[in-house]
C-alpha cells in the first residue's frame, strides 16, 4: 500500500519539463541600476579579509565596543561586565561624553541598545564554539564580514541619518546572525540550557 | 542545462578585480546584475531584499576576490556567494512563507505572460520555492542543497516534490494564458 506521499510523487520527466518552463521565465533585473550604490559601498569597503586581523577577533572587539556604547548611553553600565576591555571603556566613555544625541536620538539609541543586546547574546552564548555545518559557518563568516563593513562605515560617517541607517543595517545583520546561530544551538543543546535573548 | 550565471570572464577582468579596479567591478556588474538579482528575486520574492542581495554579493566579491583560486569557473563562485547572501536573508526575521503580499505577487502584472506562474511561485513557502529554484533552475544537487540549508538529503527531495506538486495545483487553477497552457502540458 502506498503512502499519500508516494502516490503523489512527481515523476522525473515531469520535473524536467517544469525545470525547462521555469528556466524560460524572463529574468527579473532591478528596477533601476544599483551600480551607483554598489560603487559607493565598494569605495568605502574595508581591506580584504586576509589582510585584516581575524574576523572573529574584529567582531568580538566591535561587539564589545557596541555593547559598551549602548550601555553608557542608556546609563546602565554594569560593573561586572568582563567582556569589555579597559581601552574600550575609555573610548566608550569619551564617545558617551562627546556624543550629543540629536532630535532623532531615540530611534538611534534604540537601535544601538538592540545591537548591544544581540551582541551580548552572541558573546554570552558562546555560539562561536558551537559546531556548525558548512553552509551555516560560511554564512556566519559572511554576516560578520558585512557587520565589519558596517562598522567601518560607522566610523567614517558624520551624518545622523546615515548613521541611523547603518545602525539599522547592523541590527538586521545581527538578528540574522542570532537566528543562524540560534538554529545551531537548537540542534546542539537542550532548549533549557540555551541562553535567553531579551 | 545552463545557468543564467554561466558567463565567461576573461583573465584580464579577474586581474582587474584582484586589483580592486572600479572599472573591472563595473564590467562585472554589467555581466552579473540580472542573474544575481533574478536568483534573489525568485527565492525571496521581495524587491528590496533582492536589491540588497545584489549589493551584498558585490561587496563580498570585493572582499574575497583573493580567495578565488580558479579551480571552478568564476561564475559558479559568484553564484555561490549570491546563494549564500540570499539564504542569509531567508533566515532573517521575515515570515517563513511567500505570502501574497510579497512583491512577486503584487507586481506580477508587470509580466502579463507569466502572471499565473509568478503568482504560483509567490504562493509557495519561501524555503520550498528556494529549494525548487536551486534544484530545477540552477542545477544544484540534493546533496549541495542539503549542505547549504544544513539539512538532510530527504529534506531537499521532499521540498522539490512538495513545490512541484503545489505549483502544479496552483497552475491548474490558473487563467489559461498561453504560457500556463504550456506549463499545464508540461506538468500533465
Amino acid at each position: 500500500m502506498h503512502s499519500p506521499e508516494s502516490v503523489a510523487l512527481v515523476p522525473a520527466p515531469e520535473l524536467e519539463r517544469l525545470a525547462v518552463t521555469l528556466r524560460a521565465m524572463p529574468q527579473v533585473g532591478p528596477e533601476e541600476s544599483s551600480w551607483e550604490a554598489i560603487s559607493a559601498r565598494l569605495a568605502a569597503a574595508p581591506l580584504p579579509a586576509r589582510t585584516r586581523p581575524s574576523t572573529r577577533s574584529w567582531f568580538a572587539f566591535a561587539a564589545a565596543a557596541s555593547v559598551a556604547v549602548a550601555s553608557a548611553w542608556l546609563g546602565i553600565v554594569q560593573q561586572d561586565d568582563d567582556l569589555i576591555s579597559d581601552a574600550t571603556r575609555v573610548a566608550t566613555a569619551q564617545t558617551a561624553v562627546t556624543g550629543t544625541p540629536g532630535p532623532g536620538a531615540s530611534a538611534h539609541d534604540a537601535l544601538v541598545a538592540r545591537s548591544g543586546t544581540l551582541e551580548r547574546w552572541l558573546i554570552e552564548s558562546g555560539s562561536e564554539q558551537w559546531p556548525q555545518d558548512f553552509g551555516s559557518a560560511s554564512a556566519s563568516v559572511e554576516i560578520e564580514n558585512l557587520i565589519a563593513h558596517v562598522d567601518q562605515r560607522l566610523t567614517r560617517s558624520s551624518s545622523e541619518a546615515e548613521r541611523e541607517q547603518l545602525w539599522q543595517r547592523r541590527v538586521t545583520l545581527l538578528e540574522q546572525l542570532v537566528n543562524l546561530q540560534g538554529e545551531q544551538l537548537a540542534f546542539s543543546v537542550p532548549a533549557s540550557d540555551g541562553p535567553r535573548l531579551l | 542545462m545552463s545557468s543564467a550565471f554561466a558567463v565567461d570572464t576573461s583573465p584580464e577582468l579577474l586581474a582587474g578585480l584582484r586589483r580592486r579596479e572600479s572599472a573591472a567591478f563595473a564590467t562585472l556588474y554589467g555581466l552579473f546584475e540580472r542573474p544575481i538579482h533574478n536568483l534573489a528575486w525568485r527565492m525571496l520574492a521581495n524587491r528590496e531584499d533582492a536589491r540588497e542581495v545584489l549589493q551584498d554579493t558585490f561587496l563580498q566579491v570585493h572582499m574575497r576576490i583573493d580567495q578565488f583560486r580558479g579551480d571552478a569557473p568564476f561564475w559558479s563562485w559568484i553564484r555561490k556567494i549570491a546563494v549564500n547572501m540570499t539564504l542569509m536573508r531567508l533566515r532573517s526575521n521575515r515570515p517563513p512563507h511567500g505570502e501574497l503580499e510579497d512583491d512577486m505577487a503584487t507586481e506580477a502584472s508587470s509580466l502579463p505572460d507569466w502572471i499565473d506562474m509568478e503568482k504560483g511561485l509567490a504562493q509557495l513557502p519561501a524555503q520550498t520555492r528556494s529549494v525548487l529554484w536551486l534544484h530545477l533552475v540552477e542545477g544544484y544537487s540534493h546533496e549541495e542543497i542539503a549542505r547549504q540549508f544544513g539539512r538532510s538529503l530527504s529534506f531537499s527531495k521532499s521540498q522539490v516534490q512538495r513545490g512541484a506538486r503545489r505549483l502544479r495545483d496552483l497552475v491548474q487553477t490558473g487563467d489559461g494564458s498561453a504560457p500556463q497552457t504550456e506549463l499545464r502540458h508540461a506538468l500533465a
